[in-house]
């Protein structure tokens, strides 16, 4: 397993190839809401169904690295739909 | 030199020693109290004899009651010579003891007052006095027979206390080992007589409490031992026998196919279909030798701190996709328990691709054994281990199968029509052992069969 590294602030956060997949598909996207099922087919390649708990796990995971230690909160949950990256929420 | 008889011999000498030692030092001191009276006595006659010609009246009390003490009755042989100043000699006794003065021996008992000897039987003491302006010199010896004779028999009765000290001793010692090591020697009997064709056999256990009797936890832990040799070996034989057996199978099916096919003329396409199944055969046992060294390779490996740190959950996601890609129709629904309080309780030291095996095999079987092709995998990931749990809707195992579906080559009753060789639990329960881990199995609601690796950090 590949260990990736991204930079916020200058400081360097280690991510699993996981994280790092779901990163970067929410930053090419960013301010778009990304829907579960997307998420899975583009990063899990589908492998399992869409009840499973394993995005929200890892979006806490990413959350922790790259949010939890800054003000501004980046990754954003739009109940119901989907997740974003964005520098402010959308309102 | 055998345990017994050096126990034996070491319990005499320490015993003897000290019996000795103690009978000695009683002689020694009987023996210097016996001299120093003695020497007493003549002191006595000495200053008396000297009192006596000086006419010394007023001894002064201390010394009137040690000659009260010691004058009574003569010494036998009694040696007396008085000498004044210059050395004369003023009185002996016998009278017609002829004695020469050694002047320069007086000379120095006049620093020191008194001068003791031993001439063969007889004691002696020399004296300067100087009492009242008188000064004289005194020679007293005699013989002190009857405390002689005393000390000669106390020779002796040292001498057979001693002797009968260390023969008692010797021979309870002897007794004793005997009967202590009665037990350990009848136990080394029996197992001399326990070889690898008799392992069922057993020593007997005597009476006793195992916490407090050691030779009845030697006879356990004995018994014990070859409990598990027992296992070991039976496990062994059974392996090998399955083994064989597995192989004799499709080697049986490809030597009777190519009979056939050598007795008949064949066509090209009937030689090519005939090759395809040989060649299925021979991929099957392909697949059992493969299974059988990767068993074998771990025994080799042992568990290491230092293995580089496994991300699970991306392992098993991983193990999930390529299952995906072999076996097109299963489903698998991959979900953690609940939110891993910690990233890196996700994290443990393990041998990836070992693990990848074991997790490829449980969703394998939960596959093949599924009624749905339906395979649930949960995450749970806690601070001090790590569970995989497999589960699937199927046939269930019997209570009995429970322990032995982990035993190579062991095939429940649901595996009639599922190809393979009752050897994948085997294997994944050897890689969760090598991982401090174990594999547990357990039914739920009647009809879900849930497999458990754990793996402890």
């Amino acid at each position: 397993m590949n260990k990736k590294t991204v930079t916020r602030s200058g400081k360097n956060i280690n991510l699993t190839a996981k994280e790092f997949a779901l990163l970067v598909l929410l930053c090419r996207n960013t301010g778009k809401v990304i829907s579960k099922q997307v998420i899975l087919e583009k990063v899990w390649e589908l492998s399992f169904d869409t009840g499973t708990n394993t995005i929200e796990v890892y979006i806490s995971f990413l959350r922790n690295k790259i949010d939890k230690p800054f003000d501004v909160k980046l990754i954003h949950t739009k109940p119901g739909f989907g997740y974003y990256v964005r520098e402010a929420p959308l309102s | 030199m055998s345990v017994r008889i050096r126990f034996v011999l070491t319990l005499t000498l320490v015993v003897s020693i000290i019996l000795i030692g103690s009978l000695l030092s009683v002689y020694f001191l009987y023996d210097r109290n016996r001299k120093h009276d003695f020497a007493k006595r003549l002191w006595a006659h000495g200053y008396t004899e000297f009192a006596n010609y000086y006419g010394i009246k007023d001894a002064g009390k201390a010394t009137l009651e040690k000659l009260n003490y010691y004058l009574p009755a003569t010494p036998i042989n009694f040696h007396l010579a008085l000498l004044d100043s210059n050395y004369r000699v003023i009185k002996t006794e016998p009278a017609d003891w002829n004695y020469a003065a050694d002047t320069s021996l007086l000379q120095s008992v006049k620093t020191k007052k008194r001068i003791d000897f031993s001439e063969g039987s007889l004691q002696g003491i020399i004296l300067f006095i100087n009492k009242q302006g008188k000064k004289g010199y005194v020679i007293a010896s005699a013989y002190d027979k009857y405390s002689v004779a005393r000390l000669s028999s106390l020779r002796l009765i040292i001498f057979v206390v001693a002797a009968a000290g260390i023969i008692i001793t010797g021979l309870f010692a002897f007794y004793y080992v005997l009967v202590a090591t009665r037990p350990l020697v009848a136990l080394s009997l029996q197992m001399r007589h326990i070889t690898e064709n008799n392992l069922k056999l057993r020593v007997k256990v005597g009476k006793g409490n195992v916490k407090s009797n050691e030779i009845v936890q030697i006879a356990t832990n004995f018994n014990n031992m070859l409990d598990r040799l027992e296992k070991a070996f039976q496990l062994q034989k059974n392996f090998v026998h399955h083994a064989s057996h597995e192989l004799r199978t499709p080697l049986a099916t490809m030597l009777s196919q190519t009979e056939s096919a050598l007795r008949k003329d064949l066509t090209v396409k009937d030689a090519y279909k005939v090759l395809e199944s040989l060649k299925e055969d021979q991929q099957e046992m392909i697949d059992l030798t493969n299974s059988l060294l990767l068993l074998s390779q771990y025994e080799n490996i042992n568990y290491s701190i230092h293995w580089p740190k496994v991300r699970i959950d991306e392992l098993v996601q991983d193990v999930i996709v390529t299952a995906k890609k072999i076996f097109p129709d299963i489903n698998v629904c991959f979900d953690f328990a609940e939110t891993p309080e910690k990233e890196s309780y996700l994290y443990f030291p393990g041998n990836e691709t070992l693990l990848r095996s074991a997790v490829r095999n449980l969703i394998k079987n939960a596959y093949l054994y599924s009624s749905d092709k339906n395979v649930k995998v949960i995450m749970e990931a806690l601070s001090n281990a790590v569970y995989i749990h497999v589960e699937n809707k199927g046939a269930v195992l019997s209570t009995e199968d429970h322990d032995r579906m982990f035993l190579p080559f062991f095939r429940g009753d649901n595996a009639q029509n599922v190809k393979g060789f009752g050897l994948g639990l085997s294997i994944v329960r050897r890689i969760a052992e090598l991982h401090k881990g174990s594999i547990m199995y357990e039914i739920i609601d009647g009809n879900v069969n849930r497999f458990t690796l754990l793996a402890k950090r």
